[in-house]
């Protein structure tokens, strides 16, 4: 295997990691502070790729659209939060399941409502659509590089905040005891609705980069949202750092394993095996992954509670 | 050889160690009373002679028997019961129902899928007989929710006793328990030790002194005194360890 | 527990159905009737972990699938004997449900949600990449060969409606009895359930099993009424659909997953033909539920006559 092929595949997977890790950090801190599942947090994902596809078209200009659907997206979130999910953060897990399932059905039909069955076309920003050499002899598509430079800068920007900031320290002291963190007077209901619209903006983000390569249609919050669970689950509840490394583990394995699963096979066994079996293994690989760290820590790699 | 040996135990959580080589001999027939300060590692204790925590180090051996390894439900079998510090019944069931499963539990198998256990009039004339022992009978059919606080330490008492132990390990049953009750209380496990040997965690001292015909004293996971209550009271060791509010209750 | 009285008369109008509909020409009712007898039966079994065990199982649409699957690529190997097809397909969901049952049982909450799932979703990817037996497009399911009957869409409404039955009593026996209360003990209160005596772990990863292939059985029906094994069967939509089902007829109710499967395929039907956004519809409803009937419709009507 020549060794571009391999940092490609290595650049892919970090930058597939950097956006599960947006996902993932809104997922984390509501699941972790408020005990809360929230399978609808997929569905604002889709919203914000459809935000900026449309938006895209009005304006005319990527980031500005962009801009302007992370917004949109993290009013939705705050009033989803306010109308329904506040509702049932008191509610056992399974009321908390069902709820947001429904939510689900309904964010996506109501989608194909307004925007038809039809996938959405949203296409990088012109400018940044070929490839650059990033070493000599080495080419990597420049959106995807653009994704990389975002992702590290959202997250880096989000730690600082969760790490140093009164509203971060709140968060941090409500993820590892709710009780302790309300007696000490934290707003709990105002931090909670905010919460909600940093993750459904983040959600935002992700949809908007992910979009032009991935692609802009209904159910496309479901296979991510699962996904970002896996993340969280493995990182610890409750836990940046955890949801972190546990969005890189699961976009590196779930990249590499994809593009060189099926090549190693075809070393080992007859070319109808390993092409049978290649994508199949390919595709439960985090599933495996996350089998394993729970078999031996059932609390994820990161636990936040204590 | 002693009905309940503890040699070397040790449960580590983390960096802290809440039982350290603890060594504790049970003698069969008397009520055998655990005492020592707060976080001295009782419950953990408890916890590990029950089998609901694996040790870290060190072995038990019940009724000539080493069961370190052994399953909880494996020594409830052998005759190990306990009591919760914390009271944990089956809030929406009944009195009856409670004990019920309790004697269950100890009547045969439970994987029976096909005849309804409601017409089971062994298991109900058995629970109806512990509830008598514990001066419930009245309120056999009210849920576990509506009893007093007194009502639902007696019940955690019975559950334990409904599985016919040995060993009867109680987790601090006075635990917030008024003036009357506590004396109720006192007067059940008196009783229950006629015929039962009990390992009594508690620290209302007065019920100690009462009850026990010995007397651990754990501090910092460690037994560093153990004997009759006269000289419990005379060692300068534990009077040291309780220096403060509960050394003046010995 | 509906009345004896109310029950077999139900049972009576259930069996006097199919010579009634063929002569009044609504058979595609006698169909719609196979097709909720099913997920009757899968609810009820999910509700039996999920309601009864507290097992909050999200990934119980791989036995469903499995067994559909299984009675597909069985008669596409050429098996035609439905005395083989139903025992390997039920032994095969059972010995899943298992493994499975036995890893997934180690943890609690959350995790124990989300590793089930993880499962379901391995299980749905391995399927799926078998390019033979149809990958994302399904595999054609032959109806088998039962010996004493020919399978029809008649008799397979009579087969369908003796297994729910057959299954629903075994359920109810089950229930009331000394493993059904354990299994119920455990829910309200693990930690003194164990301190009892009780091997917790033994008695959930059983009733797992059961409920697994239980199942399973559903998901062998389905393919008899479609004649197809579809990847949708084992999607995670379909772990959420028999939540759902579940969750609206009365978690931990006898009759919620009967209910709920009633319910949300009438629904889901009524919703179908009148507009093709018919799940936003599907989705109102069952948020409605959760919010403002947190026990089902069972609840309710337990509700209303003041139980």
């Amino acid at each position: 295997m020549p060794p571009s092929l391999f940092l490609e595949q290595m650049l892919n997977g970090l930058q597939f990691g950097l956006m599960l890790f947006l996902l993932a950090a809104g997922l984390t801190l509501v699941f972790g502070i408020m005990d809360m599942i929230n399978l609808a947090h997929g569905s604002l994902y889709m919203i914000g790729a459809y935000l900026t596809a449309t938006l895209v078209g009005l304006t005319g200009v990527f980031w500005l659209a962009v801009v302007l659907a992370v917004l949109g997206t993290a009013l939705i979130g705050m009033l989803l939060e306010v109308s329904i999910l506040r509702q049932l953060y008191r509610r056992d897990h399974l009321s908390q399941v069902l709820a947001t399932f429904a939510l689900i059905l309904i964010l996506n039909e109501g989608v194909r409502l307004i925007w038809g069955s039809q996938p959405l076309l949203l296409s990088a920003p012109e400018g940044l659509s070929g490839p650059v050499e990033i070493l000599p002899g080495l080419f990597y598509s420049a959106f995807r590089l653009t994704i990389i430079a975002v992702g590290l800068a959202v997250a880096v920007l989000l730690l600082l905040l969760v790490n140093h900031t009164r509203a971060g320290m709140w968060l941090r002291a409500g993820a590892s005891n709710r009780e302790m963190a309300q007696a000490m007077g934290v707003p709990i209901k105002p931090l909670f609705t905010l919460l909600f619209g940093v993750g459904a903006a983040l959600c935002a983000v992700a949809g908007a980069f992910l979009g032009p390569i991935l692609a802009v249609q209904v159910g496309m919050g479901e296979s991510i949202l699962i996904l970002a669970f896996v993340v969280i689950v493995i990182g610890g509840i409750g836990s940046i750092k955890g949801a972190l490394v546990g969005a890189l583990l699961v976009g590196i394995v779930d990249t590499a394993g994809r593009a060189f699963l099926p090549l190693l096979l075809g070393q080992v066994a007859s070319p109808e095996v390993a092409s049978n079996l290649g994508p199949a293994l390919a595709s439960i690989l985090i599933y495996l992954l996350m089998a394993v760290v729970l078999f031996f820590k059932p609390q994820g790699l990161f636990p936040a509670r204590t | 050889m002693s009905l309940l040996v503890l040699e070397g135990l040790s449960k580590q959580f983390g960096g802290l160690a809440a039982v350290n080589n603890c060594h504790l001999q049970v003698e069969a027939g008397q009520i055998h009373a655990l005492i020592g300060p707060n976080g001295a590692g009782k419950t953990t204790l408890i916890n590990l002679i029950s089998g609901a925590l694996p040790p870290t180090r060190g072995r038990i051996y019940f009724d000539g028997q080493e069961i370190t390894s052994l399953p909880q439900h494996r020594r409830v079998r052998l005759g190990l019961a306990r009591t919760f510090q914390i009271t944990n019944l089956y809030k929406n069931y009944t009195v009856l129902e409670n004990l019920e499963l309790a004697v269950q539990a100890r009547l045969g198998s439970s994987f029976r899928f096909w005849q309804p256990v409601s017409r089971e009039r062994g298991l109900r004339e058995e629970a109806e007989k512990v509830s008598e022992l514990l001066g419930l009978s009245a309120r056999n059919h009210t849920p576990v929710a509506q009893l007093s606080h007194g009502e639902q330490r007696q019940l955690e008492v019975g559950l334990a006793l409904a599985c016919q132990p040995k060993l009867l390990l109680l987790d601090e049953p006075m635990a917030g328990l008024g003036l009357e009750e506590s004396e109720r209380m006192v007067e059940l496990i008196a009783r229950l030790g006629q015929s039962l040997s009990i390992l009594l965690i508690e620290h209302d001292m007065n019920a100690v002194f009462r009850l026990s015909a010995r007397i651990s004293v754990l501090v910092y996971g460690q037994v560093i005194a153990s004997g009759p209550p006269e000289e419990i009271r005379a060692n300068p060791e534990v009077h040291k360890a309780y220096l403060g509010d509960e050394g003046g209750a010995l | 527990m509906l009345r004896k009285g109310w029950l077999l008369l139900l049972l009576g109008l259930l069996l006097a159905f199919p010579p009634v509909a063929s002569a009044t020409g609504l058979e595609f009712y006698m169909g719609l009737l196979t097709k909720i007898m099913i997920f009757a039966l899968a609810a009820s079994s999910l509700n039996l972990i999920l309601g009864y065990g507290g097992m909050v199982s999200f990934g119980h649409a791989a036995y469903f699938g499995v067994g559909a699957y299984t009675v597909a690529i069985l008669t596409r190997e050429g098996l035609t004997s439905a005395w083989v097809i139903w025992p390997v397909a039920l032994a095969l969901c059972a010995l899943l449900a298992f493994l499975i049952g036995a890893i997934s049982l180690r943890t609690r909450g959350v995790y124990f949600i989300m590793i089930t799932l993880a499962f379901a979703q391995m299980i749905y990817f391995v399927v799926v990449s078998f390019k033979q037996y149809g990958g994302e497009d399904g595999l054609r399911a032959r109806r088998p060969e039962f010996g004493l009957f020919e399978l029809n869409d008649t008799t397979l409404y009579y087969l369908t409606l003796g297994v729910l039955a057959a299954c629903l009593y075994g359920l109810y026996r089950l229930v009331g009895s000394r493993f059904g209360r354990v299994l119920q003990a455990i829910r309200e209160n693990e930690s003194r359930t164990a301190a009892l005596g009780y091997p917790v772990y033994y008695f959930q990863l059983l009733a797992f099993v059961l409920a697994g292939t239980l199942a399973g059985l559903a998901g062998v029906l389905m393919a008899h009424y479609t004649q197809y094994a579809s990847p949708n069967l084992l999607a995670w939509q379909q772990s959420g659909h028999l939540m759902m089902m579940v969750i609206l007829g009365g978690v931990g109710q006898f009759w919620g997953g009967v209910l709920g499967a009633v319910v949300l395929s009438l629904v889901e039907e009524v919703l179908q033909d009148l507009t093709i956004h018919w799940q936003l519809g599907v989705g109102v409803i069952l948020l409605l539920v959760v919010l403002f009937a947190p026990k089902g419709l069972a609840g309710l009507w337990r509700r209303r006559k003041g139980l």
